[in-house]
C-alpha cells in the first residue's frame, strides 16, 4: 500500500508538471461548456429565427399572383431568389430554400390542372430543410383553400373531406434535443481525453525513456506499481470529467432564452447524476488506455493504438442514433452504450432505477480488474519490459 | 557474495517462418567475492547483458542458479531485489522530475524516507560529485550527469552488491575516471561488484578477478594475472581476444 502510493505521488508530480497534461484538462473543462451552449444557442436560434422569418424565396412569381397574394395574407414577404442558387447549395453555403413556379402556373390551376411546383433545398442543412418545410406547408395551405374553393361552387360541404382530426399531445418532449446527444458525448469524450496523455506516459512513456527496467528492479510487486499508475490516470480522467461537468452547469445558469433553457437543463443535479454514472467508466477508460499503450514503445505508437479506442468511445453514442437503437437492457452492458443511454433518458427525463446505473458500473469494475490483471502479467514480459522504442 | 552457476537463457522471437530462436546465455558461472570488483568481460552479444538481468530478476534463467548473499534469484526474488544496486544499460529518468526527486522516488519504492533518505540522496550527490545538479530537473543532462543520478538512484538504499552494465559507456574521460573512483570507493567499503565491459584499460585498472564470457558461455575464470598466464600473452587485450575468439585474430 506505501509503495502504491509512493508510485501514485511520483506519477501525479510527474503529470502535474506535464504542460500538455494540464492544457487538455483545462481545455477540455473550461471551453466544453461554453462551447456546447454556443452551438446549441446558435442552431436554436438559427432555426427559430428562420421559423419566424417573413421571407419567402420565390423564383418566376409573377406566373402565380393568387399564390403570391395567399402567401402575403399569411404574412410572408415574396422575394425574388439570388442568382446561382444551384451551385450554392452544391457548394453547401445556402441556408434556405426556393419555390419555382411553372409558366402558366394560374391559367393550368384555373382549369384544374394538376400543377407542378418545385421546392429546391439542401437537405444537409438543417435551417434549408426548415424553409423547405415552410414553403411547403404555405404550398398545402393554399392547394387546400383552392380545393375547398371548387368543392363549395359545387355546392359540397368541405368538412366531409375529412373524417378524423389529429391532436398532438408531447410529453416529456421539452427536455429532450440536442443537450440529450451532445452532452453525454462530450462527458464520454472528456473522460477519455483526460485519462490519454498519462495513461500514455505511465506505460509507453516509460518504455522510450528507459525507465522501466530500472524501476521493476526495485523490489515492488507489478501489483503495486500497475495500481498506483492506474490510480494517477483515473484521478485524471475524473478530475477531467468533473470540469467538465462543472463548466456545463455553470454554463447552464446563465440560460435566458426559454428553449435553450429547456433543452440545456443542467443543474446540480444533472451533475451528480452525469458524475456518479460516468465515475466507474473513468476507472474502465484508465485501465483500457493504459494496457493499450503498453504494448507500445514509445509515444507515437502508442497515440496510435489509442486512437483506436477513443474514435470508438466518439462513435457508440452516434451508432445508436443512427440506428435508432431503442433502449434496451443489453445496452447497459456495453460500456459506452449503456452510459450513452442513461445519459440520454436523464435529458428525456425518462426514470432510471438503481439497477440500470448498477449494471454498467459493475460492467467497469469486471473489466477494468481485468485489464489490470493483463497489465501486471504483461510488466514480466522480457518483450515489453526490454524492447525500447 | 555474488555465485552463479551453469546458467542459460534461450530467447525465442516471431512465430511460425519468422521463428528465430537465440541461445543468448549457454552456460556461464562465476562467484564474485564481497570487498571486490569482478568483470565480465566479453565481446558484443555475449551474454553479458543477459546474465546481469537474471542475477537482477528481470529475466528468468531456464536452467543453473545464480545466488545474491543467501537469495536465489528464482525462488527470493523481492528479496534479491532488495539487496541489489543496478546500474542498467536502461538509465532513463523522469525528465519532469529533479535529480533529488528522481532518486528520493526509488529510496521510498524501497521503503526508506524522511530526514535519512534527504542525507543519504546529498552524501550519495557529493560522493559522486553532482551536488550542484541535485535541485535541477534532469531534462537536458549530459550523458555523464544522468548515469552519476542513475547510479545514486541504484545505490541509494546502501545496497551489499551492486551490478553495472558497461557503466563508462558514451563517458568522457573525466566523467569515467569519475566513476572509477567511485567504483574503488565503494569496493574499499566492502561491496561485492560486478560490472560488465569489453574496455581493457578499464577493466585491468579496477578489476581483481575477470571473468571472460563468450558466445554464452565462461571461458575463464580468476585474476588478470592467471589470465595472461593462461594464455602465454603479455596483455590483456592479447588474451581477451585469445580466449573469446580462438587463436589467429
Amino acid at each position: 500500500m506505501r509503495q502504491l502510493l509512493t508510485v501514485l505521488k511520483k506519477e501525479v508530480l510527474d503529470a502535474v508538471r506535464d504542460r500538455r497534461v494540464w492544457l487538455v484538462v483545462l481545455v477540455t473543462s473550461l471551453v466544453s461548456g461554453p462551447l456546447m451552449l454556443l452551438l446549441m444557442s446558435k442552431l436554436l436560434s438559427d432555426l427559430k429565427s428562420k421559423a419566424e422569418a417573413r421571407e419567402v424565396l420565390v423564383d418566376n412569381a409573377k406566373a402565380a399572383p393568387k399564390l403570391v397574394n395567399f402567401f402575403e395574407r399569411q404574412g410572408r414577404v415574396v422575394k425574388p431568389p439570388p442568382s446561382g442558387v444551384r451551385e450554392s447549395i452544391e457548394a453547401g453555403r445556402f441556408d434556405d430554400a426556393v419555390l419555382t413556379i411553372p409558366e402558366g402556373f394560374e391559367d393550368d390551376v384555373a382549369h384544374g390542372k394538376l400543377v407542378n411546383v418545385t421546392v429546391l433545398h439542401d437537405r444537409n442543412r438543417a435551417q434549408s430543410a426548415t424553409a423547405a418545410h415552410t414553403l411547403e406547408r404555405l404550398v398545402n395551405g393554399w392547394s387546400q383553400e383552392v380545393g375547398m374553393q371548387r368543392l363549395l361552387v359545387r355546392g359540397v360541404d368541405p368538412a366531409l373531406l375529412r373524417s378524423v382530426r389529429t391532436t398532438v399531445v408531447t410529453i416529456g418532449a421539452s427536455r429532450s434535443g440536442a443537450a440529450g446527444v451532445l452532452v453525454p458525448l462530450v462527458a464520454l469524450i472528456s473522460a477519455v481525453i483526460g485519462a490519454l496523455a498519462i495513461a500514455i506516459d505511465v506505460t509507453a512513456g516509460e518504455r522510450e525513456r528507459g525507465s522501466l527496467e530500472p524501476l521493476l528492479m526495485n523490489p515492488v510487486s507489478a501489483w503495486a506499481l500497475v495500481l498506483g499508475k492506474w490510480a494517477a490516470v483515473v484521478l485524471a480522467s475524473l478530475v477531467t470529467l468533473t470540469g467538465t461537468v462543472t463548466s456545463f452547469s455553470i454554463a447552464g445558469q446563465f440560460v435566458r432564452d426559454a428553449t435553450m433553457s429547456a433543452a440545456f437543463q443542467f443543474g446540480l443535479n444533472e451533475a451528480g447524476y452525469t458524475l456518479a454514472l460516468l465515475g466507474p467508466f473513468c476507472l474502465l477508460v484508465s485501465s483500457i488506455l493504459m494496457l493499450a499503450a503498453l504494448f507500445a514503445r514509445g509515444h507515437k505508437e502508442a497515440q496510435a493504438t489509442t486512437s483506436y479506442l477513443v474514435s470508438l468511445v466518439s462513435i457508440a453514442p452516434s451508432l445508436s442514433l443512427f440506428l435508432s437503437l431503442q433502449d434496451s437492457t443489453w445496452q447497459l452492458f456495453v460500456p459506452v452504450m449503456g452510459q450513452n443511454m442513461l445519459l440520454s433518458r436523464m435529458f428525456r427525463g425518462s426514470p432510471v432505477t438503481a439497477v440500470d446505473v448498477l449494471i454498467p458500473a459493475a460492467v467497469c469494475v469486471v473489466l477494468t480488474s481485468l485489464a489490470l490483471f493483463a497489465q501486471t502479467r504483461l510488466l514480466q514480459r522480457e518483450a515489453i519490459v526490454f524492447a525500447r522504442g | 557474495m555474488i555465485r552463479v552457476e551453469g546458467l542459460t537463457k534461450t530467447f525465442i522471437t516471431g512465430r511460425g517462418a519468422q521463428r528465430t530462436v537465440v541461445q543468448a546465455v549457454r552456460g556461464v558461472s562465476f562467484t564474485a567475492p564481497d570487498g571486490a570488483i569482478t568483470a565480465l568481460l566479453g565481446p558484443n552479444g555475449a551474454g553479458k547483458t543477459t546474465t546481469l538481468r537474471m542475477i537482477s530478476t528481470l529475466v528468468k534463467p531456464d536452467s543453473g542458479t545464480a545466488m545474491v548473499g543467501d537469495a536465489d534469484v528464482v525462488r527470493d526474488e523481492q528479496k534479491v531485489r532488495a539487496e541489489l544496486g543496478v546500474l542498467s544499460d536502461a538509465r532513463g529518468l523522469y525528465t519532469r522530475l529533479t535529480a533529488r526527486e528522481n532518486i528520493r522516488y526509488y529510496g521510498e519504492l524501497r521503503g526508506l524516507g524522511g530526514d535519512d533518505l534527504e542525507a543519504r540522496i546529498s552524501s550519495l550527490a557529493n560522493l559522486l560529485e553532482f551536488e550542484p545538479l541535485l535541485e535541477r530537473r534532469t531534462e537536458g543532462f549530459s550523458t555523464g550527469e544522468k548515469l552519476k543520478v542513475s547510479l545514486a538512484r541504484a545505490l541509494v538504499h546502501d545496497p551489499k552488491h551492486v551490478l553495472l552494465d558497461e557503466p563508462t559507456n558514451g563517458l568522457d574521460v573525466v566523467s569515467a575516471r569519475a566513476l572509477r573512483r567511485m567504483l574503488l570507493k565503494l569496493k574499499e567499503s566492502g561491496k561485492c561488484l560486478v560490472f560488465s565491459s569489453h574496455v581493457m584499460q578499464e577493466v585491468e585498472a579496477l578489476c581483481e578477478r575477470v571473468v571472460v564470457v563468450a558466445k554464452g558461455q565462461t571461458m575463464h575464470e580468476g585474476t588478470v594475472a592467471e589470465l595472461k598466464a593462461r594464455t602465454g600473452k603479455d596483455s590483456l587485450e592479447d588474451a581477451f581476444v585469445e580466449l573469446a575468439f580462438g587463436q589467429g585474430v
